[in-house]
């Protein structure tokens, strides 16, 4: 309750006023009795006229009940209530692997499934259904690169709702403060009631110094394997599965097992090669044990996978896959009158399927290749072309790269470091004919060229090798002739072929990706993920085009425009981050710190004032007051 | 004239209540007065005598005497004694009721009673005449001698005497009609007092008999001061019963008085007023001062009852609020006064 009008209260200086009226003008009432006889002795003086108390008559309750009152309902006394404030809820859902552990300690008859990010869900759900129809909500992601999954209000819970069914875990690793960072973004609405709410399993450690200062109170929701003191943990993993390539085209095949339980555990590991079991090993492991097993596989063997047979707390790291076939081929254009030895340093480039054009033929799609290499540029070519480009020795007066003179005896500045020249041996390399180019605004230095002869000073400091991008194009040109060099015969001329195809091409997808993490593709590609769903390309048509769904652990199959496996990669769900189950978070110990120049706007009161009662009670005191006075 | 006497319980009017009940007077036709023996009758009644008089019924003799009717000589007596005797004896009688009523204005004081108030028809003053009619109808209904003599400073006129039932209706039409008197003056005559009133009474009445006293003994006769003096509390009874004296006399002290008078609840600050002289004088009441009153008042029927029993008359301090039938009946009788 509040007084609107407090400064009322001086009112109340009337009781006193009342109560001394009353004392000044209470004259004695008058009283026979049937004889003073008896009371003559017992008279007692007057002591100052006055009365020693006030006689507590009901006029002077009521007036003072008046009064009282009247003075109240004069200070517009008030009930406030808050208004019911919209509320903002934050969910920081951990979609990390280890949620899928099928263990979760909290599961109720409400939850499908006993996967902790099951239970995590329900949560959300539960909390969404008792959400107002102002309540505002949010679901970030706890990952390693967290991200707004879901926003809304309390008439968008049933979208929801139907969005969080529809969620999957699959992320390794978290990124606990950019997550808190995230969630206190969205804190931006002053007029709400925020709370950030993290369903996580904390079975990673957080430095709590990193963390951020909080905009808004936070609650943990540990979602643990371990609901009592005894409760126990059991996963064993399959860690770092991976193979190489021997000589004799046979793959050898390496297999890590963790036990990240807190007892001795046994499996069997079953080896399954392009869908058929080809061995098996049984494994015995200590608490937080490992072992490593190695397997040599047939030749033109094109998948493998690694089965623990013994079903554990975490499915998922209990299989992996690989693609042992996967080469990425890459479609080169060389455009040239004497194309023999670029040819010959780009077919050896391993993946490079090698077409050869005349500069006066030339009527190419730069869609069809990947890489256009012109060794020097033909006249009629006006703008570089869409794509990758390599130019090699370009020629004098060419708009596009324009050279006015040859340099003659130049050796590479060996103390110039470049991508491109990473692993070569350029000493003794020397390059007779160089076009004497200025180097273009577009693009950078990889190598640089000096005078053999340090008399010939103009011949110093061209450009040998740069790169560069111009609109569309990729660029990287070799200013020097080949013939008119050495290279040719060097081992260096294959490497800087690679290392600049490298440079230009993307090398094609990691053989193994963890769970979750987002794949570069270089170019238009459809990938066909575990279960045979063929993913289109991206409508957008972007060069580089990041696939990010990665979450479900298997083999990955990338095919091209024209339908054709172009190679394939493996996910695998195993790590030390995720398949460690046991909670290391403890938010108790975390002391996060809260912003304390955070302003809450007023909460919203309304008021329900009551002086008409008070003025009614003290308009009745009155009436009453006056009744018995007329009664006298 | 309407009497607000005999009103049936069948009476439409609840107001004013009736002053005299005619089922309760003749349930106490069964009572009479217990009176001394050797109290003086006038006429014959329904009382033993002390007194052997010419009889048929012998009980002793006495020599002849001229006049002496000859049917009450004993002649076998005279055959061996060759005297005349007369045979005597005993004799009833009727005895003198006679009863005082103290009309002075404290008889009519209410409780909590402003001085303007009416007082004709205050609880005291009810229970004053409807004792006084229990008494006077018990004297007439036992077929004795009644007299009623009102007084407040002086003697007033006299009901009666007169004996019989049928005079019921004269008696309390008497008493219906019977006023608290005034109150004084200052400068007004206090009157006689209670003591020479009763002197004044017995002078007047030398045949004595048994006399009842209705009072407040509330005296205003005496000097103020004097009355106020707790030595001389009851002088002034005791001198006015000392003219009404055994055996000649029988008196019957009852001492009216009222709930408040005799536990005041009132507090505060009053000027309390002598209803009777109209005296006032401030007073600041609280619980000690109430107390202290009590105390005085316990002291003043003391001593009232003392002088009563100096004098050899029957004290009973009775309470106006008392229902007359279930309460001061049965006292009177528990004190000896009817039976």
């Amino acid at each position: 309750m509040s007084l609107l009008v407090p400064l009322a209260l001086l009112g109340l200086l009337t009781l006193p006023i009342i109560i001394l009226l009353h004392i000044l003008r209470n004259r004695r009432e008058l009283l026979s009795i049937s004889s003073l006889q008896l009371w003559r002795e017992l008279q007692q003086r007057k002591q100052g006229g006055l009365p020693r108390f006030i006689l507590l008559s009901l006029m002077l309750f009521l007036q003072l009940c008046a009064a009282t009152a009247l003075t109240l309902a004069l200070t517009r006394p008030a009930f406030s209530f808050l208004l019911d404030q919209p509320r903002q809820t934050i969910f920081v859902l951990d979609t990390t692997t280890s949620m899928t552990a099928e263990d979760a300690g909290q599961v109720t008859a409400s939850v499908d499934g006993n996967r902790r990010f099951d239970v995590a869900r329900q949560f959300i759900q539960n909390q969404l259904q008792a959400m107002d129809q102002d309540d505002t909500f949010a679901v970030i992601s706890l990952e390693p690169k967290p991200e707004i999954l879901l926003t809304g209000d309390g008439e968008q819970v049933a979208p929801a709702m139907l969005a969080l069914e529809n969620l999957a875990p699959g992320a390794t690793g978290v990124d606990l403060p950019s997550a808190l960072t995230l969630a206190n973004s969205l804190v931006d609405s002053f007029d709400q009631e925020h709370e950030i709410i993290v369903l996580t399993d904390g079975s990673y450690p957080v430095e709590a110094e990193l963390l951020p200062p909080l905009l808004a109170p936070i609650t943990w929701q540990i979602i643990s394997s371990r609901p009592e003191p005894e409760g126990r943990v059991s996963n064993l993993a399959l860690l770092n599965v991976s193979a190489r390539r021997l000589i004799d085209d046979r793959h050898r095949l390496f297999v890590r097992v963790v036990n990240y339980g807190d007892a001795p555990a046994g499996a069997t590991l079953l080896i399954i090669a392009d869908g058929r079991p080809v061995d098996q090993a049984t494994i015995q492991l200590d608490p937080l044990g490992e072992t490593a097993r190695l397997w040599t596989l047939p030749a033109r063997t094109e998948t493998v996978a690694v089965e623990l047979v013994e079903p554990d707390s975490l499915p998922l790291d209990n299989r992996a896959e690989l693609y042992l076939a996967g080469v990425t081929r890459h479609r080169v254009l060389l455009v040239s009158d004497t194309p023999d030895t670029l040819a010959q340093a780009l077919e050896v480039q391993p993946g490079v399927v090698l077409s050869i054009d005349s500069p006066e033929m030339i009527r190419f799609n730069p869609t069809n290749f990947d890489l256009v290499v012109f060794e020097s540029i033909p006249p009629a070519l006006t703008a570089w072309p869409q794509g990758n480009l390599l130019i090699v020795n370009p020629p004098l007066g060419h708009p596009l790269l324009p050279a006015e003179n040859f340099a003659r005896n130049l050796r590479p500045d060996l103390e110039v470091t470049s991508a491109l020249l990473t692993g070569l041996d350029l000493s003794g390399v020397y390059f007779s004919r160089v076009s004497q180019l200025t180097l273009p605004d577009w693009a950078e230095a990889d190598l640089m060229g000096v005078a053999i002869d340090p008399e010939q000073e103009t011949n110093s400091d061209l450009p040998l090798i740069f790169s560069g991008a111009v609109d569309d194009s990729k660029l990287v040109v070799w200013a020097f002739d080949l013939t008119e060099s050495n290279l040719p015969a060097r081992l260096a001329l294959p490497l800087l072929t690679a290392n600049t195809l490298s440079t230009l091409l993307s090398s094609g997808p990691p053989p193994v990706v963890p769970v979750g993490e987002p794949v570069l593709l270089n170019g238009s590609y459809s990938v066909e993920i575990p279960g045979g769903r063929r993913l289109p390309p991206d409508s957008a048509g972007n060069e580089l085009n990041v696939f990010t769904r990665t979450k479900q652990p298997g083999l990955y199959k990338i095919y091209g425009s024209d339908e054709a496996l172009v190679t394939g990669f493996a996910v695998q769900a195993g790590s030390a981050l995720e398949s460690n189950l046991t909670t290391q978070l403890d938010p108790a110990a975390l002391e996060l710190r809260q912003e304390p120049e955070r302003v809450l706007a007023s909460p919203k009161l309304e008021f329900e004032e009551y002086w008409p009662w008070l003025a009614g009670l003290a308009l009745g005191a009155v009436i009453i007051e006056g009744w018995l006075a007329w009664r006298r | 004239m309407h009497l607000n006497v005999f009103n049936r319980s069948q009476n439409t009017s609840p107001e004013p209540l009736p002053l005299f009940d005619e089922t309760f007077l003749r349930r106490i036709e069964r009572l009479s007065y217990r009176t001394a023996p050797n109290l003086r009758g006038a006429m014959l009644g329904d009382r033993r005598s002390r007194k052997l008089r010419p009889a048929l019924d012998f009980s002793d003799h006495r020599p002849y005497s001229s006049g002496d009717d000859l049917r009450h000589v004993d002649w076998n007596a005279f055959a061996r004694h060759q005297e005349l005797f007369v045979k005597l004896g005993e004799t009833t009688q009727s005895v003198n009721i006679h009863i005082l009523l103290d009309r002075s204005r404290s008889m009519a004081w209410e409780s909590r009673q402003k001085v303007t108030d009416n007082v004709a028809s205050s609880s005291k003053w009810d229970g004053t005449r409807r004792l006084a009619g229990a008494m006077g109808y018990l004297a007439l209904a036992s077929g004795e001698r009644l007299q009623i003599g009102p007084f407040a400073q002086n003697l007033d006129r006299l009901y009666g005497p007169t004996r019989g039932k049928r005079q019921v209706i004269t008696l309390l039409q008497f008493l219906t009609a019977i006023q608290p008197a005034p109150a004084l003056s200052s400068s007004e005559n206090r009157g006689l007092g209670l003591a020479q009133s009763l002197a004044s009474y017995a002078r007047a009445n030398a045949d004595g008999g048994l006399l009842v006293l209705i009072s407040d003994l509330f005296d205003t006769g005496d000097e103020t001061d004097d009355a106020s003096d707790e030595s001389r509390w009851g002088e002034d009874l005791a001198e006015g019963l000392r003219h009404l004296s055994p055996p000649r006399w029988q008196v019957v002290v009852m001492h009216l008085l009222t709930e408040q008078e005799l536990d005041p609840k009132f507090k505060g600050d009053f000027d309390l007023q002598d209803v009777e002289t109209g005296e006032d004088l401030p007073f600041h009441l609280v619980e000690e001062t109430l107390d202290r009153y009590r105390d005085r008042v316990r002291r003043w029927c003391a001593a009232m009852e003392l002088a009563c029993a100096r004098r050899g008359a029957v004290y009973s301090r009775i309470v106006a609020e008392w229902p007359l039938e279930k309460s001061v009946i049965p006292y009177l009788r528990q004190r000896g006064v009817v039976q």
